[in-house]
Parts: C-alpha cells; sequence; structure tokens
C-alpha cells in the first residue's frame, strides 16, 4: 500500500467493537459533525444510522477464502465488490467508513486492502477503530476470542462508557488493553465523544507514518505499577487492606520537585533498586523513605498499618509493586490524608494472563538485511496464523535510509523511508498477536543484528 | 505489422458514469446505463442521443436488451429490476426496490424469460414481468447469471462455484464447486463449457459432459473479465496488461500453452468478442482499445482511443450498411464508435 498516488486514493476507516460498545454512536457522530465531506457508509448489521447526504449501503459480511486455505489469502467479498462499485460514480466519495458486526474478524477487512489490486489501486485502509465497552470488555474478552482480535487489530482504541465505572477501574482496562496491543492509541470516551480529527486520517496503514506515534512498548518495563510524588511529612501512617497479593514491595527515594519528569527519572533509580532483595515488614512495622526496598507482609485479613518514616521532611517518589487501589492503600501525615503531587502508573510486567499480547524489540543497532529477511519470513511463515498486525523499522547496515514495514498476519509492506542522517541507528520491532515467545523473537532478532 | 488507428465513426459525450452499454438485437439502438439512474438511448448507426429516461432511483448496475423485441432489462443499487418497452415507453417494475443492490439481468436465448439477482437471489421473470420464479439462494452474492446456449439451464456464480438451475421448476439440478469466489460466469456458445474467472488469480472451468474441471492459473492480477468466441474455439482472459486466450478446438488448453497477446500498458478491463467472426476487442485502465485478430496474429490491428479507463465494450451490426461496428464508452462518459471495415 505504499504507491506515489496515495493521497489521491479514498480513505476507509473500519470501526469494530461488540455489540453495545457505542459504534453506531460514533458513525453518527462523525455523520453529523463532519460536515462538507461525502461519506458512505458501509453496515453489515442493522443500525439506526440515516444522514440524507450520505449513502449508507447494507452488504452481508461475506469472508471469501480462497483455495489454498491460507489466512492470509481471506477477504471480504462484500467490501470487494461494494468498494469497486463506489469508484464509479462521477461524483466520488471523500471517505467510506466500514462498520462491521460484533463478532467480526478485523483481518479479512484489512487482508482485503492489501490483497486486491483494484482495490489497492483506489482506496486506502486510514485505520481500524476498536470501540470497547468499559463496563463489559472483560466480559466479551473472557467470552470471544473476536473480541481479543479486535483489540489486537486496532489501530486507536476507544475506551468507552468510562463514566459507568470507577476512575481505578478505567486505569485497569486502558492496562489490560495496554498489554494486548502496543501499538494503538488509547482514547478514553463518554457516549463515544472522542475529538474527530484522532480518529479519522490516522495512517495506521501508512508506512510513511509507521511508528510516527511511538508504541509504548518503547517505554521501560518496570518491577512496580505504580509511582507517585508525596510531600512526606517526618512521619505518617501508611494503611493497606487486603489485596490480590499477599505482599507488597515498596521503595521511596528523594526527588526535588514533582514534575513528571522528576517521576521518570526516579522511576530509573527505583528500578536498580527494585532488583536486590526487599526487607521484609510486618504490619505495626517501620518504613524509612529513602532507605532501599520493604516488603510489606499483608497476609490476614482486616486493616494493616505501617509507619512510614521520612529522614527529612519534603518530597518522595513512592513506586510500588503493585497499583495503591488494589490494597486501597491511603498514606496519612498529622494533617490527614496525603495525597500524591504526581502520579503515574506503568505497564505491567507480562504477569496477566492474556493469550493476546505485544512484543516490542528494540535495539540500538543496525540488522544484516539477509538473516533479517530470512528470520522475518520464518516467523511469518510459521505464526502469521497468531500474528495480527506487526510493524517495524529498521537499520539495515548496507543502507543509509531507515527501512519501515508493517503487516497483517502473513502480509507484509515494507520501503525504504528517510535517511537516518546524524540520528544514532536503531532496529525495532513490534509483534501483537496469539501465544507470542517473546524469549524466541528476541533471541531470533538479536541473531540479525550487524 | 503495427496497429492502425481509424477514425471513429462517431463520437459522443454523455453526462455519467456508465455503469453498462448494450447494443439492440435489430443493432440500431445502444442503451447505456448510468451511475445517476437514468437509461440513455443512443442511434447506432450516427451516435446521436435519441432519449433519456429515469429509470432508477439511484446507479445502474447492468443492462440487457430482449433478443427479439424492443425490450430493455436493468438492474440497480436501489435494488429494483426493470423493464422498459422502448416501443411503448412503459415501465414495469419487476423486481421493487430495496436494501440490498440488484446487480445482474440476463435474457434467456430466445427471449422468453429474464433472469436476474438480487443479493444471494436470483430469480426468472415471465416475458410481460409479471409473475416471477424464485431461485433458491446460493451462498454469496451473485456474481454472474449466465444461460445455456438451449435455455434449458440458468447459471449462477458465486462463493464457492457456480449453481445450475432448471428455470420451470426453479429447482437446483447441478453444483460445478471450486473453492473460492467466482468473478464472472462465462457459458460456451456451444453449450458445453462452463467458464469463471476468481479472485484468486486464476481461471476456473468445466466441462459439461464429464464434469470434469480445471484451473488455470498464474494470472499477476483477478480475470475480472473473460470472453468466448462464436464458435467457442477460445476463451479470452484479462488479468493484468496481458491477456491470455485458452484455445478450445483442440486437445487443450489443458496442458497446452495459451495465445499471449500484449500491447496494452494498463491492466485489461473488458474483453469482447464479436457475436459473428473470430474478432476480439480490448479495453485497458488508461482507455486504449485493441482489436485483435488472435487465430491470425498477436499483435493488435487496430488501435483505438477514449480518454479514460474503459467501462463496456460491444459490437453491433448495422442493419443498414451491414456494418460491423465496435462501440466503447469510459468512465467520463466518452462514447464511441469504429467500423470494422474501414
Amino acid at each position: 500500500m505504499s504507491s506515489t498516488n496515495e493521497n489521491l486514493k479514498i480513505p476507509v476507516t473500519v470501526l469494530t467493537g461488540f455489540l453495545g460498545s457505542g459504534k453506531t454512536t460514533l458513525l453518527n457522530r462523525i455523520l453529523t459533525e463532519n460536515h462538507g465531506q461525502r461519506i458512505a457508509v458501509i453496515e453489515n448489521e442493522f443500525g439506526e444510522i440515516g444522514v440524507d447526504q450520505d449513502l449508507v449501503i447494507n452488504a452481508d459480511e461475506e469472508i471469501f477464502e480462497m483455495n489454498n486455505g491460507c489466512i492470509c489469502c481471506t477477504v471480504r467479498g462484500d467490501l470487494i465488490r461494494v468498494l469497486g462499485n463506489l469508484m464509479k460514480r462521477r461524483d466520488k466519495f471523500d471517505r467510506v467508513l466500514v462498520e462491521t458486526t460484533g463478532l467480526a474478524d478485523p483481518g479479512p477487512v484489512a487482508q482485503t486492502f492489501f490483497m486486491d489490486e483494484d482495490i489497492k489501486a483506489d482506496f486506502r485502509l486510514d485505520g481500524i477503530i476498536t470501540l470497547v465497552d468499559a463496563k463489559h470488555l472483560s466480559l466479551h474478552i473472557d467470552e470471544a476470542a473476536e473480541a481479543k482480535e479486535q483489540v489486537a487489530f486496532a489501530d486507536i482504541l476507544v475506551l468507552n462508557k468510562t463514566d459507568l465505572v470507577s476512575p481505578a477501574e478505567v486505569d485497569a482496562l486502558e492496562r489490560q488493553l495496554r498489554g494486548m496491543n502496543a501499538l494503538a492509541r488509547i482514547r478514553r470516551a463518554q457516549m463515544a465523544n472522542v475529538p474527530l480529527a484522532e480518529v479519522l486520517d490516522v495512517g495506521g496503514f501508512d508506512l510513511a507514518r509507521a511508528l510516527e506515534h511511538k508504541p509504548t512498548f518503547l517505554e521501560p518495563e518496570y518491577p512496580f505499577e505504580w509511582g507517585g510524588i508525596y510531600a512526606l511529612p517526618s512521619q505518617a501512617t501508611l494503611t493497606l487492606h487486603e489485596g490480590p497479593d499477599p505482599s507488597l514491595s515498596l521503595v521511596a527515594l528523594p526527588v526535588d520537585d514533582a514534575t513528571e519528569a522528576t517521576l521518570a527519572k526516579a522511576a530509573e533509580r527505583a528500578f536498580r533498586v527494585f532488583a536486590r532483595e526487599g526487607q521484609p515488614v510486618t504490619p505495626g512495622g517501620r518504613v524509612i523513605a529513602g532507605e532501599g526496598q520493604y516488603t510489606l507482609d499483608l497476609a490476614g485479613a482486616g486493616p494493616k498499618r505501617f509507619t512510614m518514616e521520612a529522614p527529612h521532611e519534603g518530597l518522595y517518589a513512592l513506586f510500588t509493586e503493585h497499583l495503591p487501589e488494589e490494597f486501597e492503600a491511603t498514606l496519612t501525615g498529622p494533617q490527614g490524608q496525603l495525597l500524591p503531587l504526581a502520579a503515574q502508573a506503568y505497564a505491567e510486567g507480562h504477569t496477566h494472563d492474556e493469550t493476546v499480547t505485544s512484543v516490542g524489540l528494540s535495539f540500538d543497532r543496525a540488522v544484516d538485511p539477509e538473516r533479517f529477511n530470512a528470520w522475518m519470513s520464518g516467523v511469518l511463515r510459521k505464526q502469521g496464523a497468531d500474528i495480527f498486525r506487526m510493524k517495524g523499522i529498521v537499520a539495515m547496515n548496507d543502507d543509509d535510509r531507515r527501512f519501515v514495514f508493517q503487516g497483517v498476519h502473513m502480509l507484509v509492506d515494507g520501503l525504504p523511508d528517510r535517511p537516518w542522517g546524524n540520528t544514532p541507528r536503531s532496529s525495532q520491532v513490534v509483534f501483537i498477536g496469539r501465544n507470542l515467545d517473546r524469549e524466541a523473537l528476541t533471541r531470533g532478532f538479536e541473531a540479525c543484528l550487524a | 505489422m503495427r496497429a492502425r488507428d481509424v477514425d471513429a465513426t462517431w463520437r459522443t459525450q454523455i453526462s455519467g458514469y456508465p455503469r453498462a452499454l448494450d447494443a439492440s438485437a435489430d443493432g440500431r439502438w445502444l442503451a447505456l446505463g448510468l451511475d445517476d439512474g437514468h437509461v440513455q438511448l443512443v442511434r447506432a448507426g450516427t451516435g446521436e442521443l435519441d432519449q433519456s429516461l429515469k429509470v432508477h432511483g439511484d446507479a445502474l448496475t447492468a443492462l440487457s436488451w430482449n433478443p427479439r423485441l424492443p425490450l430493455l432489462a436493468s438492474a440497480g443499487e436501489d435494488g429494483a429490476v426493470k423493464l422498459c418497452d422502448m416501443a411503448s415507453g412503459t415501465t414495469e417494475e419487476v423486481v421493487p426496490p430495496g436494501d440490498t443492490w440488484a446487480q445482474h439481468v440476463a435474457w434467456n436465448p430466445k427471449g422468453s424469460k429474464l433472469a436476474s439477482s438480487v443479493g444471494r437471489r436470483a430469480r426468472i421473470h415471465a416475458l410481460d414481468g409479471r409473475g416471477h420464479q424464485e431461485l433458491p439462494e446460493v451462498e454469496s452474492t451473485v456474481a454472474g447469471l449466465a444461460w445455456a446456449p438451449d435455455g434449458q439451464t440458468l447459471g449462477a456464480a458465486c462463493y464457492g462455484g457456480v449453481r445450475l438451475f432448471e428455470p420451470k421448476s426453479g429447482r437446483r439440478t447441478r453444483k460445478l464447486d471450486w473453492k473460492g469466489s467466482m468473478l464472472n460466469v462465462a457459458w460456451s456458445p456451444n453449450g458445453k463449457v462452463v467458464a469463471c474467472g476468481c479472485q484468486d488469480n486464476s481461471v476456473h472451468f468445466w466441462r459439461l459432459a464429464t464434469g470434469r474441471d480445471s484451473m488455470m492459473s498464474g494470472y499477476p492480477q483477478k480475470p475480472s473479465t473473460i470472453a468466448w468466441s462464436h464458435d467457442s474455439a477460445l476463451l479470452a482472459t484479462g488479468g493484468g496488461m496481458q491477456i491470455t486466450v485458452w484455445q478450445f478446438d483442440g486437445k487443450g488448453p489443458e496442458g497446452t500453452m495459451p495465445l499471449v497477446l500484449e500491447a496494452h500498458r494498463t491492466p485489461v478491463t473488458h474483453l469482447c468478442f464479436s457475436p459473428l467472426v473470430k474478432v476480439l476487442a480490448s479495453g485497458d485502465r488508461t482507455g486504449e482499445i485493441l482489436v485483435w485478430f488472435p487465430d491470425e496474429t498477436t499483435t493488435p490491428v487496430r488501435r483505438h482511443r477514449l480518454p479514460a479507463r474503459i467501462e463496456a465494450l460491444t459490437w453491433a451490426l448495422d442493419p443498414d450498411d451491414a456494418q460491423l461496428r465496435l462501440v466503447a464508452c469510459d468512465a467520463e462518459g466518452h462514447v464511441a464508435a469504429w467500423s470494422l471495415q474501414a
């Protein structure tokens, strides 16, 4: 999908999400707010939309497998037919929206834009938007493989109906989604009220724009899930309740100010402290800020109190193994409850039991093109059925340009991009898929480094 | 040998995107179906616009002249199938508008029955438009309809092959299976072979007598246009810039090399054999039209041009001067005719 006339092609946005996640609400918002554009909507299920100047086409979802049975050759016949006819009009459309059924697999939709020459010539897949119902996500994720696939394929994840759950639950959902799909941008919404500029013209399949938005996998993975900066008095009380674990590791480090940048730097320091063995503390015991790692014993029922002492009153960054709300943690000083001046939740490691995950690999080195191509084609041949999306940007040791590529299942599209110039060379690949073996992928990629 | 460019007999332009083109059986009229639901009736001899009728509420998808009468059948994206009697100027709605597009219409060879399809459903209508036989739904939206030359069978192409129906009872009598998506269907004029272009860049055909089927693969793009010569000896297939012609008159085409016609510089969009002699016309994405005598040479004998992508080609025999004319229309509504004898 990388021809010179890419900008002349009609952008296609795919809306996926389970029934009740708010697809129709978002669709109606796009149709009513996006004045001045002629939009064609292709729907596979009955929806309550009706805007006069636009065209709404009902089409059965027709999934065509080819005789070789290869998963990447599976396309959406209805899209080929309808899009083909849409081009045969004197007044062309400015944009096409494809609303899929709740249970639709986005794979064949995306592959249609890679596989069919006629569609490729006139249309470009702009992005896949997956709406997620914050209230019922876990239900859908547990019950249907399709829900996971829709999350995995997304360029934009709209976490909708956040008003129906607590902020802590929204944070937890966001981290769960992030763990599954590290490439997507996540937007929180109520009544699908996400700014349209963030869901249209996403460039999710545009190679030149690939990795323009740095995927979150490049954020380091920490052994802690949360950090916050507090102004600590000399003595405070830390109260915790029963949580998901019988213990909680904790580190508090002195900092100069309460900015996000300072918190990020402190996180790097905390990372090293967490690598050491924590000092066990039982309820009623003391935790001294700035004095290494403590492992709080939380076994048994009821609230547990610990005394937190600061050698010098002032700012400290506190890092906890799990989220404070998971233990209903509170920190109380002589003046009452203490609240963080800055806080950040970090991606969970890979402890979450999800079959769909993201594996991001990054090295500050160039790769050997021959070995890299051989490795990549081997991975896709063997695991392509389980790999939903893939993006990468690598330095080839025989080319001074960035090489960008992306794929859907076994289909990959790639081309040389702008030169590296003075930027240090690096090579990054992200896979989103089912049952990915992080270690094997890391070893394979490492073996390609020049 | 260099292809000659011969001046067009006439050129005209209509306002609209032509979706379908068909010549009347008497060779006097051309009907063009447009994206705004209009049918434009043009005199085949001069290119003069005779009348413009608003037949459908949305884009027209297919047109078919009755082989004996001045009756024009049409299908549209409004879901309707209509019959226009050009003698009386009346229009009959044989399938009412609906949510699903109507996409194909085809008269049986005698002109006594009309086949139409809306989505997965094909129907066979009586000549007067009153009363129809509903056929069982096929696996996907019908990709093409073709009558056997004896009119005893109707074929509907879909995902999974071609389904054959007996028109009187509407029963499905046979399944020509192939796991893949059919793009079109063409019945050989001798009735012996049913051929389809397929989404997976191949051509598939079935010999009806034995049921034996064959796959011809290796096309760089999907063969979205195929055409039989009048004597059933040649099957011309598109699917990229080359035209691949399979020869059915010898032992082949299985195991033989096809004729390869190479001169288009963009992918071929339309192929059409003359109904009387072995002359093939081909059009491409940039508006080039080539005429071939595939029995004699693999280089084109004529080269014509319209400004935009060729949407349809047809041959029309003019009854007044007995001239065989090639008519073409492009995406911008340019229409032109060239005489073969010139």
